[in-house]
């Protein structure tokens, strides 16, 4: 028999109150577990974070500073070594009548041109090399740059430059 | 236990309100003040408790003043609301009034089918209410006469607990400790002791032969009793709230 039903004082909130303490309770069970794990993954996280510092290679010893004119002949002859050579002077002699001498053959402006100077007696084989250089791989394309007539006129000479573009 | 500085954990004073007076009840010594009605009580609380500020009250009303009854809970009726309707039809066919200005309360347990309720002036509340800021004290219990007695009463086996006020006697079945039934009697007459008014009542209940020779947990003043048979049935309540001179078991046991 409730005869705590039949009372009409103010009932104090009993449910109310043991819920509280029980929650009350239980979080000052769990916060000890609770800061342990942080504890924890906080320990974890610094051991990986050494162990990982550890595992890392040696830092790189700083650069040192390069001049500048270094820099850009280094550049230069970078690019020019990276220029395709030997394609070039293989096109060029499969092309080139025996007549035509090939007199230079330098890095043009820009990279992806070479610039060739052609001598020969006579003009019309020039000519033709020039253009049977025209679409032959790797050279894309020609572009006459000079044509002069050398002195002595006698000997009757003439130089070609033309500009190849390569791919 | 009192504690100097800590009021509220000490022992709670009883405080009983019949027989139109306030009675306080300190180490067997009982304070009266009169308090005709309701509307006295909040003054009368203030005077008697105005030395105990901060204590804790367990107040006693005289069952002249409560409605109690039993009342077998209708099919059907599951929530608070439905029941309580339920029970203000009941109060209305046993009083005449639906009780709007009474509060109350049952015992509502979930298995049973029937329910203990008593009712109490929602006026009376608010009048303990004041009388408890007045005083400065805090009401943790407030029962009737009656409900309190039965509450201090044995657990086992069937038991009668009558309740002997100064108008009114409150009669009540009790088997294991569950109310069975209670009623109000009318009031004894001149020369009526305590087996006249139990062999009027007992009918009542539908007692078996077996009820008429239960033991009798009688509380209150205004009765007396025989000697001889029924005496040898009558267990003393130990009614907390009345300063000891005044209980009439005194003389009779």
């Amino acid at each position: 028999m409730n005869w705590r039903a039949l009372d009409f004082a103010p009932r104090f909130p009993w449910p109310g109150a043991l819920l509280l303490a029980a929650a009350l309770l239980v979080l000052a069970a769990g916060v000890p577990r609770w800061l342990d794990a942080r504890a924890d993954v906080s320990r974890a996280s610094a051991l990986a974070a050494e162990s990982a510092r550890l595992a890392a290679p040696p830092p790189a010893p700083p650069a040192r500073a390069i001049p500048r004119e270094r820099a850009v002949a280094v550049n230069a002859a970078v690019a020019e070594l990276n220029q395709p050579w030997a394609p070039l002077l293989r096109a060029l002699d499969a092309v080139r009548p025996p007549d035509v001498d090939l007199v230079s053959l330098q890095p043009g402006e820009p990279s992806t041109h070479v610039r060739m100077t052609l001598e020969s007696s006579s003009l019309d084989s020039l000519a033709r090399c020039v253009a049977d250089l025209r679409g032959r791989p790797p050279i894309r394309g020609v572009l006459l740059r000079r044509q002069e007539r050398l002195d002595p006129p006698s000997e009757g000479r003439f130089r070609l430059t033309v500009d190849l573009e390569w791919q | 236990m009192n504690l100097p500085g800590l009021p509220f954990l000490a022992a709670p004073l009883g405080l009983a309100w019949r027989d139109g007076q306030l009675t306080l009840a300190v180490d067997g010594a009982g304070e009266c003040v009169p308090a005709p009605a309701i509307a006295a009580l909040p003054e009368a609380m203030a005077t008697l408790l105005a030395r105990h500020r901060g204590r804790r009250v367990h107040l006693r009303v005289g069952d002249e003043h409560v409605r109690l009854f039993q009342h077998e809970r209708p099919r059907g009726a599951r929530s608070p609301g439905e029941l309580e309707a339920a029970l203000r039809l009941r109060m209305q066919s046993l009083y005449g009034d639906a009780g709007q200005a009474w509060t109350l309360r049952w015992t509502a347990a979930p298995w049973a089918r029937s329910d203990t309720v008593c009712a109490l002036p929602a006026a009376l509340l608010q009048a303990v209410r004041a009388g408890c800021q007045a005083s400065r004290t805090h009401c943790t219990r407030l029962r009737a006469d009656w409900i309190a007695s039965a509450a201090d009463a044995p657990r086992r086996g069937r038991l009668w607990v009558l309740n002997a006020g100064a108008g009114t006697l409150t009669l009540g079945l009790l088997a294991d400790g569950r109310v069975l039934g209670v009623r109000r009697l009318p009031p004894p007459g001149r020369h009526d002791d305590l087996a006249d008014v139990m062999a009027r009542a007992q009918p009542l209940f539908g007692a078996t032969p077996e009820d008429a020779l239960a033991p009798i947990w009688l509380s209150g003043a205004a009765l007396p009793v025989p000697r001889g048979a029924a005496s040898a049935r009558v267990r003393r309540a130990d009614d907390g709230a009345a300063p000891k001179a005044t209980r009439w078991q005194e003389g009779a046991r």
